[in-house]
């Protein structure tokens, strides 16, 4: 009787596991060899993206993709979008009945398959226009809800006296935190978070949206405007604030350097002083020739009185042209001069030679 | 001759009289899944999902198939109508079904031996038949 028994159990036992195949249960990976994640878009698209898994690393070849809702007759991959060149997942549009996802290497091997419902994969969008507003000491949530059903709203505050998050959550984007003390300023985000019971233990929630920061009286300034983000997808309030401090910091650094080469330059480049301020008319009346201006200049001399005319020093006394002291005139004969004039003009002294002049 | 001939008018007398389930009171039924049925499965489950095997599309459809496979012992799960789960599912459809009552069961093959492997990927099938109801 008892080997009757397991006779019946050796021939049903391999139909029942034919009718309910009793795969390994994955989790996002086949073996190590490959990772899948399998994403259901807010009920509109599925996106399955794969990669290399702990075993590999890196794929060799282009996988396929083949897909189908019920019984449909599977269908290849619409839309695929690569990385490096190489195949990393596809895009599927949205269908009725449990999907199946199987993935081969090169059109044969089957490396991966999945079959369930493709709402088991869900992951809703964040909440978007979400209005925050101080009613007594609690304050109200509310956002459009989602096209269907299911999502649970989990609206996080915290403030700098309890920086960790604090969670109060509904079945509608329409609710209301207590025990606020509106005096302080707390910071809120909201997400939307599909419920186990209706789509499965798969599902994720969203992505939560940017930090609202809040108060209800006090000083003003202390917390910026009470709306968060209007649409899915603008830069969260931190991230701008993050992005202007970088602008700001990099127009500094800029301008830093730019000082610097200026200061550089400087050193290196000194600039070479005016004579304009030296010698007056020289570029006006002479267009810079010197010895024109010298002579001129030895023309407006007045008469040298009688003790100097030894010392052969020209003091010219035209207007602007200050005179020297004698203390800063070298004397004529002096030993390392040789022979020629000595010649003070407006602070500068030249040793007059036959063909020209040196600057002392 | 005369046995198989009985136990033929037998299967058809017994798909006749099948419970279709259309006059339950589903928004309840639902409730207790909610409450307790869902928390037994994934307990049980103990985060190991399978692929799902069969679809529904309406809720009569899914508890024709939800106690199917809660209430039909099959090999290598012999255990599975003594669960928690099932025995609030039995339970919960007593009470809102009217005219439901648990009807004779295959027990020819409960004697086999219980593979757990084949008792998780039966409790995953019938989790993904209780999520297409309540999405249905």
């Amino acid at each position: 009787m008892r080997a009757v028994t397991w006779a019946i159990v050796a021939m049903l036992l391999p139909r029942v596991l034919g009718a309910i195949p009793t795969r390994t249960p994955r989790t996002g990976g086949v073996g190590d060899t490959l990772s899948v994640a399998i994403v259901c878009h807010d009920l509109e698209s599925v996106e399955v993206t794969w990669g290399p898994g702990s075993a590999h690393h890196g794929l060799s070849a282009n996988l396929s993709l083949e897909f189908r809702y019920g019984n449909q007759v599977p269908q290849p991959c619409p839309h695929y979008f690569l990385l490096d060149s190489v195949r990393a997942g596809c895009v599927l549009p949205m269908g009725k009945g449990l999907l199946e996802v199987v993935l081969r290497e090169g059109g044969g091997a089957k490396l991966f398959s999945r079959k369930k419902k493709a709402s088991a994969w869900l992951r809703p969008r964040p909440p978007w226009n979400v209005t925050l507003s101080w009613v007594g000491d609690t304050v109200a949530v509310s956002c459009p809800s989602h096209s269907y059903p299911g999502l649970e709203y989990e609206v996080q505050h915290r403030d700098d006296f309890d920086p960790e998050w604090q969670s109060t959550s509904a079945p509608f984007c329409n609710l209301t935190v207590g025990g606020l003390d509106p005096g302080r300023c707390y910071d809120f985000r909201v997400r939307a978070t599909p419920q186990d019971f209706y789509y499965g233990p798969e599902a994720r929630p969203s992505k939560w949206t940017g930090v609202a920061s809040l108060q209800g009286v006090g000083p003003t300034g202390s917390c910026t405007g009470p709306t968060l983000p209007r649409t899915p997808g603008t830069p969260t309030p931190p991230l701008a604030l993050a992005c202007g401090l970088a602008v700001a910091l990099l127009t500094l650094v800029l301008l830093l350097a730019l000082l610097r080469m200026r200061r550089v330059k400087e050193a290196l480049l000194p600039g070479v002083p005016d004579p304009r301020g030296s010698f007056p008319g020289l570029f006006e009346k002479h267009h810079g020739n010197f010895q024109a201006w010298i002579a001129d200049s030895q023309a407006a001399v007045p008469t040298v009185p009688e003790q100097d005319k030894d010392d052969d020093v020209i003091r010219p006394q035209t207007k602007g042209v200050e005179t020297q002291e004698d203390d800063d005139v070298i004397a004529p004969g002096s030993p390392c001069l040789g022979g020629g004039a000595l010649m003070s003009v407006g602070g500068a002294s030249f040793l007059m030679g036959d063909s020209g002049y040196t600057t002392l | 001759m005369v046995l198989f001939r009985y136990l033929f008018i037998l299967q058809v007398v017994r798909l006749a009289l099948t419970y279709n389930f259309s006059n339950c009171n589903f928004e309840m039924i639902l409730r207790i899944y909610h409450a307790t049925i869902f928390r037994d499965l994934l307990k049980d489950l103990n985060g190991i999902l399978f692929d799902q095997i069969e679809d529904c599309d309406s809720r009569t459809a899914c508890l024709l198939k939800i106690d199917h496979h809660t209430f039909n012992p099959v090999p290598g799960c012999p255990s599975l109508p003594e669960k928690a789960f099932a025995l609030k599912t039995k339970a919960a459809l007593i009470n809102y079904c009217p005219g439901y009552s648990e009807t004779e069961r295959n027990g020819t093959l409960e004697m086999t031996r219980e593979i757990r492997n084949i008792c998780l990927n039966q409790t995953s099938q019938i989790l993904g038949l209780w999520l297409s109801c309540i999405q249905s």
